[in-house]
């Protein structure tokens, strides 16, 4: 379900991205890949979280939007019900792609842009042209290629600050059942964070390092977001009392 | 033979014996024209080797080989080693793929007596990546020049003309390579190709040097009569002004070249080519009576520009009319970029 072309001022010319983060607009996922660069924004909204990367083998941060497959519960009809979007979210049918060029002789892979045109968003008649009429990149575009910059500089900055993190021990899995007010229960599965007891036992060297780099309030942004999962099941909740009242 | 002809009516190329190679970056802004430098690279470690044979000069290669693959073109026997287009000019007449350095010596070794080997060529590498630290003994001292160090490798393989918009001194290291300059004002006679499409990264002259068809490319006979060449021999080093068209072939089945390329102006100018593709964009299609009256305003500000061409403005309110510097630049080059992205 996805058709992934390369981003083209001439191929795409007329190319329009409608960015509506409401239901069935292409968010209706689960969890976000999140990065560090945006954890402090994201604690106070969202639950954060670690998972093991299936093909890396070492865990990403994630934020958890909802229970179920497909259930994202900060979107309604109309929109977003956060103040802050994470950006893999944000970038909507935007993606990087690679490039082989040559420099130097040498080949090379370069990140380029890539859009991908089965996403609901993209069309050619409503929302934010993806180009300026000569070609150039539209203020959405631009907004899209820092994003993606970010995005691109958070997975090194994201695989150094997880690692750390294994190496000091300091990642334990979370098993949570969490029972809603219809009764029924869910229990969240292969998540993981921080361990806070072996945390508050690191010596004032170890200590010192993590926050020379800015892992320590990483963190913290990490602790400080879990309360944020009362607040996910009480959106359930809400719903599922919508659903009921219905 | 058209070959013999050429090679009989073709002006040589001025030589120099024995200069030596300190301050010869410096020493070849005097010419304005190419130069031969015979033997300049002659005690290189790698042309010593070469001279020995191709496999000793393999063996050398491979003890720098980072492992880090280079960008090889291969092409059919067909082609005869000629890097250059298909038959209606829609792709090249090669492949590229990424190839380890150590394998295409391999490659060359293998089709060292083979009557129709297949083309192959590795262009343009810069040998701090591809073979670190051949250069210290096999490279010219550069002085202040920030030079780029390049090595080109592969067998019988001829390149059209094309010109590079730097400086170049270039040191053959192994088989015999011939060389045919034309000079820059010579561009119309030599039906130069596409800008996007380009074999081997710049626009090259769509008529064959040794088989020109003249009744196609009638004007080539006029640039053959401006052209200069030499055949340069394993150690020899030849000076090719930035901005002369060179036509470079590889005679034998082993060739390996090591070139420097340098600029002599500040850091801050771009390629001038990209100023040539914004007065296409923006200047080529004007009526005509208004390009005349641009024609005007390139002579003035761009090619006839002498300081007291705005002398009668104050110092202080002259901003791109003055003289430029590293932060009027960045200035006008934010202002262009803005005024481009429309």
């Amino acid at each position: 379900m996805s058709r992934h072309e390369l981003l083209d001022n001439v191929r795409h010319k007329n190319l329009k991205v409608d960015r509506t983060y409401a239901r069935g607009r292409g968010y209706d996922v689960h969890v976000a890949r999140v990065f560090t660069v945006e954890l402090g924004a994201l604690q106070a909204e969202y639950p954060l979280f670690f998972t093991r990367n299936p093909t890396s083998g070492h865990f990403d941060i994630i934020a958890l939007l909802g229970f179920d497959e497909r259930e994202n519960l900060y979107l309604d009809d109309a929109g977003w019900l956060a103040q802050r979007i994470p950006m893999t979210i944000e970038r909507g049918p935007f993606l990087i792609g690679f490039q082989e060029q040559v420099d130097n002789g040498v080949p090379v892979k370069v990140p380029v842009v890539h859009i991908d045109m089965d996403h609901p968003s993209v069309n050619e008649s409503q929302g934010e042209p993806v180009f300026l009429p000569h070609g150039g990149d539209s203020p959405l575009l631009e907004r899209i290629n820092t994003l993606l910059a970010t995005i691109h500089a958070g997975h090194p900055a994201g695989e150094a600050f997880t690692q750390m993190l294994e190496g000091l021990d300091l990642i334990e899995s979370l098993e949570l059942d969490v029972e809603f007010n219809d009764g029924s229960r869910h229990t969240l599965k292969g998540l993981y964070t921080i361990h806070e007891e072996r945390l508050a036992g690191l010596d004032a060297d170890t200590l010192g390092r993590l926050h020379e780099k800015g892992w320590l309030r990483d963190i913290y942004m990490m602790l400080a977001s879990l309360p944020n999962l009362g607040v996910l099941v009480e959106r359930k909740n809400r719903m599922i009392a919508s659903v009921d009242g219905a | 033979m058209a070959r013999d002809e050429m090679s009989v009516a073709v002006q040589a190329i001025d030589e120099i014996h024995d200069v030596g190679a300190r301050g010869l970056f410096e020493h070849v802004g005097q010419f304005d024209h190419p130069v031969v430098f015979r033997g300049l690279a002659r005690d290189w470690p790698l042309v010593r080797r070469a001279r020995e044979s191709a496999s000793a000069a393999v063996e050398y290669l491979k003890g720098f080989d980072s492992g880090q693959p280079v960008t090889a073109y291969i092409g059919a026997s067909e082609t005869a080693g000629r890097i250059f287009y298909n038959e209606d000019v829609t792709d090249t007449n090669f492949n590229q793929a990424g190839i380890e350095l150590g394998r295409v010596l391999d490659q060359l070794l293998e089709h060292a007596d083979d009557p129709q080997p297949p083309t192959i060529y590795v262009g343009s590498s810069a040998i701090d990546l591809c073979l670190p630290g051949l250069g210290s003994e096999n490279s010219l001292p550069r002085g202040s020049h920030r030079a780029s160090v390049r090595i080109w490798i592969g067998n019988r393989t001829i390149v059209a003309a094309h010109y590079d918009a730097m400086e170049n001194i270039a040191c053959v290291c192994a088989g015999q390579r011939r060389f045919t300059l034309f000079p820059p004002e010579q561009l119309a006679n030599l039906y130069v190709g596409p800008m996007e499409l380009t074999p081997a990264g710049q626009q090259i002259s769509m008529v064959d040097l040794d088989d020109p068809d003249l009744e196609r490319y009638p004007r080539f006979s006029e640039a053959l009569k401006h052209a200069r060449s030499a055949v340069l021999e394993p150690g020899d080093a030849i000076y090719i002004p930035c901005m002369w068209w060179h036509h470079v072939q590889g005679l034998d089945p082993f060739n390996i070249l090591i070139n420097h390329w340098w600029r002599e102006v500040p850091d801050y100018m771009g390629a001038p080519n990209d100023a040539l593709l914004h007065a296409i964009l923006n200047i080529r299609d004007l009526p005509q009576s208004q390009r005349a009256a641009w024609r005007h305003l390139f002579d003035h500000y761009v090619f006839n520009a002498d300081p007291d061409h705005v002398e009668h403005i104050p110092e202080h309110s002259r901003g791109v009319l003055g003289t430029l510097g590293e932060d009027q630049a960045r200035r006008l080059r934010t202002f262009l970029r803005n005024k481009l992205n429309r």
